[in-house]
Parts: C-alpha cells; sequence; structure tokens
C-alpha cells in the first residue's frame, strides 16, 4: 500500500516536471526567448509583489506558509495562516504587475524626450516593456495560487474554525513591515528614477489629490455604513472615475484639430495614466495591508468582495486603459474641415 | 368542559388563586432588574438607530474637516487638471500626437510642389523643384551650374521607394546628385524620412501664425520642420549643420493639395503611353 503511494507520488511529481517541461518548449518555439525578458520590469515585479507580502503579514506566517507548499501536516488555523499569506503573495504580485505596467510606460513616454533616433519604430518596444510586467505579475500570481488553492482544497474537508482560532500570532506592526515599506518604496523610486530629470511633483500633482481626496470621502462617509466600502475600493473607486474623467477630456480635445487639442489629448492621457498608478499604490500600501491586518485581529474572518474585485479587476483594467491611451496616441486626430 | 359563563369577579378570584403575587423578595428584584436592562436595551439601540440616519452629524469635528479638505482636494485636483498647462509627460505625448497628426496629413494629400535649395560646402547652391500628383508620379528639375537637368520618378517606383527606402530603378535615379531630392520625392517618401529617420522626439513650439515647429535629428545634422496647424502639412524643412553657428545646408519649402498644370507631369509617359496622365 505505502509503496503504491508512493510510485503514484512519483508519477504525478514526474508528470508535472513534463508538463512545465513542455511548456517551457512552447514558450522558447513561439519566439526568440529574449523578446519576453525585461530584467528591470522583473526585477520591480518581483521584489515589489514580495515586499507587499512582507507589508502585510510576518516573516514567521511567510515561513510557515512556504512549509505548508510541501508538508500537509499542521493544525487548521496554521493552514488557513498560510491560505492567507499565498492569496496575499498572488494578490501583491498581481498589483505590482500592473503597477509596473502603468509605471513602464510613462517612464518610456518621458525618456522620447531625450532619444536621438527614433520614430513610431521606437514607440512599440515601450509598449512591450509595459505589457511584460503585467505577464509577470500574473506568472508569479498563478504560481502563489496553486498553494493557496491546494490548501484551500485541504481545508474545505474540515469543519469552519471559530473566529477566536483565526487570529494571527502577531498582531502589530512588526519590523517586518517596516522593512517591507522601505524595500517597496526603494524598489518604486529606483524603477522610476528616469522620471526625476523632470519635474515630478506637477505631473502627479492633479490626479493625486482627485484619487487621494476621493478615496477619503469614500472611507469616510460609506465606510462606516453595512455596505462595509475598504479602503481598497475606495481606490479603485477613485481610479476608475478619475480615468472616466481623462476619457472625457480626451474626447474633448479630439473636436479641437489644432494644436491646442491635441495638448488636450496629452493631458488627458497623461491624467489616465497617472490616476490608475496613484490608485494601484493606494490599493497596495494602505488598503490591503489594513484589510490584512484586519483579519489577523479577528475583527474581519475573511477579504471583503468588494475588495477582491478592486485587487483584481483593476490592475486588468489598468491593462485595458494603457492599451487603449497607447492606441490613442499613434492613430492621428481627424483633420479639420 | 363547562359551558357556564364565569363574571368577572369569579375570573378574577379564579387568576388570583392559580397566580399568587408570592415571590420572594429577592427573586422579585432580580426579575425587576432584568427587564429593566432589557428596556433599556431596546431604548439604546433605538437612539443608535437615530444617530446612524444623520451620521455625519455625529462624527467627530476632525472626521468632519478632514472630509471637507478632502472634497476641496478633489475639487482643486480637477481645477488643475483642466485649466493647468501641460507637464513634461503630456508634453511626451503631445510631440508623439503631433507627429502622428503630420505623417497622417502627408499620406492624405494629393499634389505637392517643393522646392529643395541645397548648399554644399563651396557655398554654391543647386534648386530642385519637385511637383508630384498622386495619379502620375514626380518630376524633378534639377537647377545647377551644369545646366538644368530633369527626372521622371513614376509612381510604381516611389511605391517601391516607400517599401525599400528609395532604391533607384533605373541608372539615371542612382546618380548621387537626385539623391536630395528623391528624399522629397513624394509625401509618402517624406512621412516615411520623418517615422524612420528623422529623430523628431524633442519638443517643439508654437508660433503666432499658427504653425508649430517640430525638430530632430539625422545623423550629424539636425532637423527642424515648420508646419501648418490647419492642416498638418510641413511648409519648411531645413537640416542645419551641429555647432555654434548652425547653417541650413538643405532648405525645402513646400505648397500642398495645389491644382498643377493640365499637362502631364510625365510627357514620356513612362508607365502607360497610351494614358497621358499616367494612369
Amino acid at each position: 500500500m505505502s509503496s503504491t503511494n508512493a510510485s503514484r507520488r512519483f508519477l504525478l511529481i514526474a508528470a508535472r516536471v513534463l508538463l512545465v517541461l513542455i511548456v517551457i518548449m512552447g514558450a522558447v518555439q513561439s519566439g526568440t526567448p529574449a523578446n519576453y525578458v525585461d530584467a528591470h520590469g522583473f526585477f520591480f515585479v518581483l521584489i515589489g509583489g514580495a515586499a507587499l507580502v512582507m507589508i502585510s503579514f510576518p516573516g514567521a506566517s511567510i515561513a510557515h506558509a512556504f512549509r505548508h507548499v510541501v508538508a500537509v501536516s499542521g493544525t487548521d488555523a496554521e493552514f488557513h495562516d498560510a491560505t492567507r499569506v499565498w492569496e496575499a503573495a498572488g494578490r501583491s504580485f498581481w498589483i505590482a504587475g500592473g503597477l509596473g505596467s502603468v509605471l513602464s510606460i510613462m517612464i518610456g513616454f518621458v525618456g522620447m524626450r531625450t532619444v536621438e533616433t527614433a520614430g513610431f519604430s521606437a514607440i512599440l518596444p515601450i509598449l512591450i516593456r509595459s505589457l511584460l510586467s503585467t505577464f509577470y505579475g500574473g506568472l508569479l500570481a498563478v504560481i502563489c495560487f496553486v498553494p493557496c488553492w491546494r490548501l484551500l482544497g485541504v481545508l474545505q474537508g474540515r469543519p469552519p474554525l471559530p473566529v477566536s482560532e483565526l487570529k494571527g500570532t502577531r498582531l502589530g506592526w512588526g519590523y517586518g513591515a517596516t522593512f517591507g515599506y522601505v524595500l517597496f518604496l526603494s524598489v518604486l523610486i529606483w524603477t522610476i528614477r528616469p522620471l526625476f530629470t523632470i519635474s515630478i511633483w506637477p505631473v502627479f500633482r492633479p490626479p493625486l489629490m482627485v484619487v487621494l481626496g476621493g478615496a477619503i470621502v469614500l472611507i469616510l462617509f460609506v465606510g462606516q455604513s453595512g455596505a462595509r466600502l475598504t479602503r481598497s475600493a475606495a481606490f479603485a473607486c477613485m481610479g476608475l472615475v478619475a480615468s472616466l474623467m481623462g476619457f472625457i477630456q480626451m474626447l474633448h480635445g479630439m473636436t479641437d484639430p489644432t494644436p491646442r487639442g491635441i495638448g488636450q489629448v496629452a493631458m488627458a492621457l497623461a491624467f489616465i495614466l497617472l490616476s490608475c498608478s496613484i490608485a494601484l499604490m493606494g490599493m497596495a500600501l494602505i488598503g490591503a495591508p489594513l484589510e490584512d491586518r484586519a483579519i489577523r485581529m479577528g475583527s474581519d474572518q475573511a477579504p471583503s468582495p468588494f475588495s477582491r474585485v478592486a485587487w483584481y479587476a483593476f490592475p486588468l483594467l489598468s491593462l485595458i486603459f494603457l492599451i487603449i491611451v497607447f492606441n490613442m496616441i499613434i492613430v492621428p486626430l481627424p483633420p479639420s474641415r | 368542559m363547562n359551558k357556564q359563563s364565569m363574571d368577572d369577579s369569579e375570573l378574577d378570584a379564579f387568576l388570583g388563586r392559580v397566580m399568587k403575587d408570592d415571590l420572594p423578595p429577592d427573586a422579585k428584584s432580580a426579575m425587576n432588574r432584568r427587564f429593566l436592562r432589557f428596556r433599556e436595551g431596546l431604548d439604546r439601540s433605538g437612539q443608535e438607530r437615530a444617530d446612524q440616519d444623520s451620521s455625519w452629524r455625529s462624527m467627530p469635528l476632525w472626521r468632519q474637516a478632514l472630509g471637507a479638505a478632502a472634497a476641496a482636494l478633489i475639487i482643486v485636483g480637477f481645477v488643475m487638471q483642466l485649466r493647468g498647462s501641460p507637464t513634461a509627460l503630456a508634453h511626451s505625448i503631445g510631440q508623439l500626437k503631433a507627429i502622428a497628426a503630420v505623417s497622417a496629413g502627408l499620406k492624405r494629400a494629393t499634389s505637392m510642389e517643393c522646392t529643395v535649395r541645397q548648399t554644399d560646402r563651396d557655398g554654391a547652391p543647386t534648386l530642385y523643384r519637385i511637383q508630384w500628383r498622386a495619379t502620375s508620379g514626380a518630376r524633378i528639375d534639377m537647377e545647377s551650374s551644369g545646366g538644368v537637368h530633369t527626372l521622371w520618378v513614376p509612381r510604381k517606383t516611389i511605391s517601391a521607394a516607400v517599401v525599400g527606402m528609395i532604391p533607384a530603378l533605373d541608372a539615371g535615379m542612382q546618380e548621387p546628385v537626385w539623391r536630395p531630392a528623391l528624399e522629397f520625392a513624394s509625401p509618402v517618401t517624406l512621412s516615411r524620412q520623418m517615422e524612420i529617420r528623422y529623430g523628431l522626439m524633442q519638443g517643439g513650439r508654437m508660433s503666432a501664425a499658427g504653425e508649430f515647429t517640430i525638430v530632430g535629428r539625422e545623423g550629424p545634422q539636425n532637423i527642424e520642420i515648420i508646419v501648418d496647424s490647419q492642416t498638418y502639412l510641413p511648409i519648411v524643412l531645413r537640416k542645419l549643420s551641429r555647432g555654434p553657428n548652425p547653417r541650413a545646408l538643405i532648405e525645402a519649402r513646400f505648397r500642398w493639395n495645389q491644382p498643377i498644370p493640365a499637362e502631364p507631369v510625365d510627357p514620356t509617359n513612362l508607365e502607360n503611353p497610351a494614358d497621358p496622365a499616367g494612369r
């Protein structure tokens, strides 16, 4: 019996390795592998996502989560904790990928000011690098969701734990959270350093005011009601509202074919990109860590549905907006009659 | 069952015998205390519901101030966005859109007249006059110290040039003396030059005459293009030498979509001898 189980486990492992090899070969055969490599983007997504996990969970919980990937023994409370850690990791990488995409395209456009030999052939690599960040974020998120789903499957057959037993071991803001914030901000500053060649504060000021102010208003006046609009959802809502405002301004600018109209369109497109980036940063640095902390303290049992929609849908929405912005840049305005 | 009805006095006496008020004092006081707590709880929950109806008024002052400040932030942010000047990021995006608009304007052009003046190192000028029509091709007249020469560039050659960046299909076009003019042989050729060879990614400026300037680089030369803001078609294109005293190496002046004289651009009709218009 035990030998049958051991051989079955060996076959399962061999099948998984073979599947991974087939996927890698397919990726290699599909094109030049170097086309899928962007070191800066991958570095930002990997380190930034890991830093976001450290902000939300203490090191001991993260270490236990890694242990439970390979070992199925443990208490239900440990499994619950590990599930939360892996879900947070997947969410963090996904958000970091979306944020990296938006930052990458902004850095690319600002960098075009100093490019000597350029043309439209130089614009397409900007979009490629931007999409690669989302690709890396999605890939790492799926890798993290696999153990999460596996642990959820183990817990499904067991009775639910009382709330008192779902509390984590450390509830305060430890050194891990501080280190996570420092690490994330360091990676963020290192990534956006090309933007420091321009005066960066006027660039960020209007969208920061709109997104941050709107999120505060939503949290103050709606968060106290039974609907429990979470901080992450508030940032996502304001990011969406600000982006829609940018699209409306862009359409107004398109009615004016003169260079003034082009300026209006350009300002609107810049506003859309910056609003998405600020909303993503708000979710990653404020909304998600506070909600994870509330769960560890026992105030909540699970992330709010509003939060989950914000975490997983808004980065995808940002990617769609980014592609629309790129398309609107390379498509000329209609001619004047 | 007794169908006989009882009067009230008998009913009262019956109830009095069954439910005697003989609770011990401590039990009675405990029951009273519990009853009072229950009533206080009902009253308190009713007060909380009333408070939620007027939640913003019941907020502490600091939360009200924070909410007002946040609302003011939103309004100021909107106003700054709608009335502010373009930022560096918006300026970069605007330049890309302007170049896209110029490229699209060139591709829509139906006729072009261009005068190209080239000055060599000795200061001797060479003048090229280019006439292009979408239906035929281009005629290039060159005036130099060696006299006047004419080159015909059929439409098929121009189409091939768009793909292969000005390949010469016959010996005449291969002569280097025609190269400065072939760069402007058609609007589509010029558009390809702008997209691929000219580094037009730097900032431009707007003049009071409704023209704006795009600058860039092509190898050791600086490029300056003055564009009409109404039609997004180039008016003047200059290639300047670098250095403290830049001089114009090549200057091209354009007229767009003007009617060209009725006679065929190419009297030899390289494409179709039966069709004077060269279709």
